[in-house]
């Protein structure tokens, strides 16, 4: 399993008054899925996300993540491991304001011990993926939200985690923008394998999911009906770049 | 233990410096003025102190002195002591005092034969040859060929004595200038003269001592000390040692003054890097929510911290070093005596970064502590 989340709860205690932010999750997800987590505002999806993300710890319950009892890891080992295996795109303020974008995307591959030359080509990679190879040298004020938000896939997919992490990537970007970054999400998703969780309130974004969990009141339902996967995309370039990628891949050995 | 990777950390730090480059430059400006500020206090400090000491040295020609208020010193201790394998030489002088037109004048009998040790700088006339004859200071103003009266009051004495002395020649200094700036009056008269019209027989009351070797000096000092236990003994080292307390206090004074100015440099710094940890507080929240270890956040922001400090540092001590020199040359514009050397030290360069390296790191620790302490998840709920 890429992700088993078994009788996790949350419960945040202010002092007065106990708020049960998830209340017994149980999730299990292979890898290559396309998690969509949907539900009102308050419903726990950021919660879980969080606590998938490894940026939260459970109240109860345990969450494995690539077999790693995560809940239980010391917050050094905690950093070192969410740096490998996961990928996160929030709302916005994705990207490091005085870095480039190449520099953005390369910066976790850096941190990780790759050689900067090495990590710098990957990222120029990534983001021809995104279409935005040639953006490698603007800083994220010189770019519009969509494609910032598509310079933060890139980065997210940097150290090629086998989990992705996407907090309503598409709410603060305009409709054209919001699908292709949709696109890169199922992208990413199909061609390298990664495992997605997205947490939305558009309908919109469940066109990409493979399976799609309610979320209400701290629990989770799982959607009896199987999703359409209809979303169109153009994967020309996509897909050239992807071929690039593998062989910087097998350079740096990730 | 997980390996250093610096590239990241260099890459965060000199991103976020370029961006702040202003904020940042007043920031080294604050710490690099009380680094100047230290630099040249203590340039000029040891610059006088070294001068004084150079000075002292040269123109008091004794290593040691021994003064009796009684001229009770037998002159044959005088060849007692030359025979001594570790002094070089001893004169023996009187010095009194009298009262000359109603001025306190001091009375100095020295041996002719060894005029030259006195080193009389004269002004007019000639040095004294024969009895009766004197060579006076500016300051008693008299000329030569003058015939002047002194009456020489002494307990020692057992009365009044009145000298009817020649002026014979007016001088500038005694002894390189070291006694005559204490303003004595001085009236140099021959020894032999001078003990046959005071009764005081083969005695002398002052004898100055030059020691061969200047290892020796404090050995000879204690000595003397002991064997002429009613004498005082005075040797070249407590004359610096009087002068190095007048620097201690001066430096106490200095290091106030400079503790202020980095105090402010400190509080600055502060101040700067409190604010600017709270701007970027949604940057540190993504770089922990990437994985960026709280340890490589914190040590970019400290490799700027440091950055700044090794900046500040460096043109402190290159502007207070200049500045001590800029301020000496308009003292000496001013007409002032303050020729003293001022010499770079490497010690002044290491002292100035050490003390911007720790104004910066105390100013910034606060603020660094909190960033290695903060939680991705509290920082991401500010804007979630």
């Amino acid at each position: 399993m890429a992700v088993e989340l078994i009788n996790v709860s949350k419960i945040y205690n202010s002092g007065v008054a106990k708020t049960v932010a998830l209340d017994g999750v149980n999730l299990s997800t292979a890898p290559g899925e396309a998690v969509v987590l949907m539900g009102p505002s308050g419903s726990g999806k950021t919660t879980l996300l969080n606590i998938i993300a490894t940026l939260d710890r459970p109240t109860s319950g345990h969450v494995l993540i690539m077999g790693v009892d995560v809940a239980k890891l010391p917050e050094r080992e905690l950093e070192r491991f969410r740096l490998k295996n996961i990928g996160y795109l929030f709302q916005s303020f994705n990207l490091v304001p005085y870095l480039t974008a190449e520099q953005n995307v390369a910066l976790p591959l850096i941190a990780l011990g790759v050689k900067k030359e090495l990590a710098l080509l990957r990222a120029r990679a990534l983001l021809e993926f995104v279409g935005l190879g040639n953006a490698a040298r603007l800083y994220p004020h010189q770019m519009s939200g969509g494609m910032q938000q598509r310079v933060a896939i890139a980065r997210s997919l940097a150290t090629k985690p086998p989990i992705l992490i996407l907090d309503e990537p598409t709410s603060n970007i305009d409709l054209d923008n919001a699908a292709v970054v949709l696109g890169l999400i199922t992208l990413a998703n199909r061609l390298m394998k990664t495992t997605v969780f997205v947490a939305t309130h558009d309908p919109e974004v469940a066109r990409i999911a493979t399976r799609i969990v309610y979320m209400r009141g701290g629990r989770a339902y799982e959607s009896p009906e199987p999703p359409r996967r209809e979303l169109k995309i153009n994967l020309e370039h996509a897909a050239s770049a992807f071929e690039k990628i593998r062989h910087i891949d097998e350079l740096i050995g990730l | 233990m997980q390996r250093l990777c610096v590239d990241h950390i260099v890459m965060l730090a000199a991103g976020d410096f370029r961006m702040r480059i202003a904020r940042y430059f007043l920031t080294a400006l604050a710490i690099s003025v009380g680094v100047a500020l230290v630099v040249a206090l203590a340039t000029v400090s040891d610059a006088a102190r070294s001068y004084v000491e150079q000075t002292l040295y040269k123109v008091y020609p004794a290593d040691v002195m021994l003064y009796s208020d009684t001229i009770n010193i037998p002159q044959r201790l005088l060849d007692v002591l030359r025979k001594s394998p570790s002094i070089e030489s001893a004169e023996g002088i009187i010095i009194t005092t009298g009262l000359y037109n109603g001025k306190v004048v001091s009375i100095v009998g020295i041996p002719l034969k060894d005029v030259d040790y006195f080193a009389i700088d004269l002004i007019s006339g000639r040095l004294p040859v024969s009895g009766g004859e004197a060579v006076v200071e500016e300051s008693v103003e008299a000329r030569p060929g003058d015939e002047i009266t002194i009456k020489v009051y002494s307990g020692a004495l057992g009365g009044e004595r009145t000298l009817r002395v020649k002026v014979v020649g007016v001088m500038r200094s005694f002894l390189k200038g070291f006694i005559g700036a204490f303003r004595l009056n001085l009236v140099v008269v021959p020894l032999d003269w001078l003990q046959q019209n005071l009764d005081t027989g083969p005695f002398v009351n002052t004898v100055l001592i030059t020691a061969r070797n200047k290892a020796e000096v404090k050995a000879l000092y204690a000595t003397l000390k002991e064997t002429f236990k009613d004498a005082q003994v005075f040797s070249q080292e407590n004359l610096l040692e009087t002068v190095n307390q007048v620097f201690n206090a001066l430096n106490a004074v200095f290091s106030v003054i400079s503790g202020a100015a980095l105090a402010t440099a400190a509080i600055t710094t502060f101040a700067v890097m409190s604010i600017t940890t709270r701007e970027r507080l949604r940057e540190f929240g993504l770089l922990k929510a990437i994985g960026i270890s709280s340890r490589d956040i914190t040590l970019s922001v400290a490799a700027e911290v440091m950055a700044i400090a090794l900046a500040a540092g460096a043109v402190g001590v290159v502007a207070g070093f200049y500045g001590a020199s800029f301020v000496k040359q308009i003292l000496v514009g001013m007409g002032i005596n303050f020729d003293v050397p001022i010499t770079f030290r490497p010690i002044y360069a290491a002292i100035g970064l050490a003390t911007a390296i720790v104004v910066a790191a105390v100013g910034a620790l606060v603020p660094m502590y909190r960033v290695a302490k903060l939680r991705p998840l509290e920082i991401l709920r500010l804007w979630q």
